[in-house]
């Protein structure tokens, strides 16, 4: 077994050391988030500030980073969530992960403080750290233009500099964007971390690796969301079924659908803006939309960014959400926490409770506000803090549409309820991928299943966030579960009989997927094509990885993730949603347009294998291989 | 009438992205869909996404589920994201 190699680097006084990654814990974790989430809390005293100079920032790969597994070009950040005060992950791709794995690193463990703005150079097994005052102010894409070309880069801009609270880290023109990982990164006075090598990446398997990888990506291309759907439209291809489906957050979430849905949509970004499509390194699938801002040619927008920056703020100009998009990324923000805490700024606006300038539909300006956010310039500069604070300090909470303080993604949860769950629980907050993405089911996807329904959409919740976990974990792309869906239910279509029973059967199976995480993993003691992951793990690593033990790597990471959460005085009262999501109908005829979390948590709690207050029994974690002594009460 | 609407790829191949169609069920508009587009149109209509009136067809009675008199039918052909 090829064992990962991580370096503790202490900006402080500048040395480092390697850090060993014990086969224990590798097995246990595989890397990425789950490891990350492990080595933060051996690493960190509880109650720390997350901009102290004590405070961790791992960056870390998996153990398919740079093996030409398809899609697997992803790098993780864990940290101190700079919003909700919990555990962060933040995912990105990019080149950055696989020069940072073929430097001879497979993560870095970052502490202390620099003196002066510095940056990380990593290249062919070495490391060491220069003052970079040539890079200060400068935006993600001037940083990176005045590195050497030949480095994976990750740097951060102007917002990160400032410490705002959804500040990212960009590598390339690709983002860790959500829980602030670029504040992080500004705090410790690291600007950049560059990293070059040439070592090659061992496969255990190298055979048997090249052949299971050629069918994967055959059945990528053949399928219809990762071959025809994603390369076509990118995210944004969901748009209209979202407003078709009353789940596209319109006029900060009030309502879910926008009548001028169609300007902003999938299929008009790739009919009128679409320059080409691209992708991240080693991936088939090539999600990424090209579009021009200013004559230059950019990434375009996500789905996530077309509603947030569209029908949330009332506007449909699709020539400014590219625009704000590309100013997003080069400033250094997240446009899901910036476009969520820009609604909340403006209907607190409209209810006369502050005003920041910003009204709803009226954006000739926003540009400029966003610039000022990034350097918290004026009145409007204070929205660098989030919804949450901006809440607790001018009213407003129950339509302040975050969880834990990380503002929701683009998906109305009162139209996917099982989406109101994950997104309740997930352990960085407001976000639909760590919450596990029912919405893809419920509202948005080919499956017909009933999106208003409470039941069964615990258990199902519980599998796709752990799947979901352990995918992220070994450094797979998330977009590789959607293939996850037989294409047999998209020959007949969503309306069909097949689709409909494949809907209801996965309700139906509850009482099996309740219990199922008890026995796991020795009930799914095989590896099938239809999730070929965790094969793929066996063969690059030689972990006996099967498909029971890969998404108990997932559990393992989901609770260890909540346990950093529980010491970091998180409870099971943050488990929540604003009141408009929970107590106001979406529709006012249909009562079941709320998000009824509580009907839903007692149950998501009890298939965990958690207590009544949400905490994981001990029991759970013995049987996970999680230390006992963690477990703190909520 | 029901009002039928084609997004993407579909609309491009029917060469039009909004008609009206009789018809009581999605079945039976679809039916009409064939006869003025032909059979290759109809099964790619089909086997979209297909939203009466902000619901989910396949939520409700599938094929079978009612059209009334003015509603919105969607076709929206599959799609990915996250």
């Amino acid at each position: 077994m090829i064992l990962p190699v991580y370096a503790k680097i202490n900006m402080t006084n500048g040395e480092w050391e390697r850090f060993p990654i014990s086969q224990e814990l590798f097995s246990k974790y595989l890397g990425g988030k789950s490891l990350g989430a492990r080595l933060l809390t051996d690493l960190t005293e509880p109650g720390i500030d997350c901009f102290a100079p004590e405070a961790v920032l791992i960056v870390n790969t998996g153990p398919m980073n740079g093996t030409g597994a398809p899609s697997s070009g992803r790098f993780n950040m864990t940290f101190k969530n700079v919003l909700t005060g919990g555990i962060a992950s933040s995912n990105c791709g990019g080149t950055f992960g696989m020069l940072l794995k073929k430097s001879g690193f497979d993560g870095l463990i970052i502490t202390g403080k620099a003196d002066e703005l510095s940056k990380i150079i990593i290249e062919d097994g070495d490391i060491h750290i220069e003052k970079c005052p040539e890079l200060a102010g400068l935006n993600t894409e001037e940083a990176q233009e005045k590195l050497p070309k030949r480095y994976g880069k990750l740097v951060i801009g102007p917002a990160g500099e400032n410490l705002v609270r959804y500040a990212l880290a960009a590598s390339g023109e690709r983002v860790a964007g959500r829980c602030g990982a670029g504040a992080v990164m500004g705090s410790k006075n690291l600007k950049a971390i560059i990293a070059f090598g040439t070592k090659k990446v061992e496969k255990y398997d190298p055979k048997g690796f090249a052949e299971h990888t050629k069918k994967w990506v055959d059945a990528l291309k053949k399928h219809p969301m990762t071959g025809n759907g994603l390369p076509r439209y990118g995210s944004a291809g969901l748009l209209s079924k979202a407003n078709a489906s009353s789940a596209l957050p319109t006029h900060n979430f009030s309502k879910g659908q926008y009548e001028h849905a169609h300007d902003i949509s999938g299929e008009t970004l790739a009919e009128t803006k679409l320059v080409r499509n691209s992708g991240c390194v080693s991936c088939p699938i090539r999600c990424e939309r090209r579009v021009k801002v200013g004559g230059k040619e950019v990434k375009g927008p996500e789905y996530e960014t077309l509603c947030l920056f569209g029908s949330n703020i009332d506007s449909n100009d699709l020539d400014l959400i590219n625009a704000i998009n590309y100013d997003a990324d080069v400033l250094g923000m997240d446009t899901i926490s910036l476009g969520g805490t820009i609604a909340f700024a403006m209907e607190l606006q409209e209810k006369g409770m502050a005003d920041f300038g910003l009204k709803f539909g009226c954006v000739e300006d926003l540009r400029t506000a966003i610039s000022d956010i990034a350097y918290r310039r004026g009145k409007v500069g204070e929205l660098a803090e989030g919804s949450k604070r901006l809440s607790e300090k001018y009213g407003g909470k129950e339509f302040a549409i975050h969880s834990k303080g990380l503002e929701l993604a683009a998906y109305e949860p009162r139209r996917s309820t099982g989406m109101g769950l994950g997104y309740a629980t997930s352990n960085r907050g407001g976000c639909h991928l760590n919450g596990g993405y029912l919405a893809l089911m419920e509202s948005v996807g080919v499956v017909s299943m009933n999106a208003q329904t409470p039941k069964g959409k615990p258990e199902l919740t519980v599998f796709f966030q752990n799947a979901m976990e352990a995918c992220s974990a070994a450094g797979f792309c998330l977009f590789t579960m959607q293939a996850i869906v037989p294409s047999l239910i998209f020959k007949y279509g969503s309306a069909s009989f097949v689709s409909r029973a494949f809907g209801q059967a996965l309700l139906m199976v509850r009482p099996v997927l309740g219990k199922v995480w008890h026995l796991m993993p020795w009930i799914l003691p095989v590896n099938m094509m239809l999730m070929p992951h965790s094969k793929s793990i066996k063969l690059a690593t030689g972990i006996p990885m099967t498909m029971g033990k890969f998404v108990t790597v997932g559990e393992r990471g989901y609770n260890t993730e909540r346990l950093y959460n529980l010491r970091e005085g998180l409870t099971c009262e943050d488990d929540s949603l604003p009141d408009r999501l929970t107590k106001v109908q979406q529709d006012p005829k249909r009562k079941d347009t709320v998000v009824d979390l509580k009907t839903m948590l007692p149950v998501y709690y009890k298939v965990r294998g958690w207590d009544s207050k949400g905490v994981p029994t001990a029991k759970r974690l013995e049987k996970l291989g999680i230390p006992v002594e963690q477990r703190k009460e909520g | 009438m029901a009002i039928v609407r084609y997004y993407g790829e579909l609309a491009a191949k029917m060469g039009v992205k909004e008609e009206e169609y009789p018809g009581n069920t999605v079945s039976q508009v679809l039916t009409k869909i064939k006869k003025a587009h032909g059979s290759d149109l109809y099964h790619e209509a089909k086997r979209c996404h297909i939203i009466v009136d902000h619901c989910n067809a396949g939520s409700e009675k599938g094929f079978r589920t009612p059209v009334e008199e003015n509603s919105v039918v969607e076709f929206i052909p599959v799609c990915g994201g996250g």
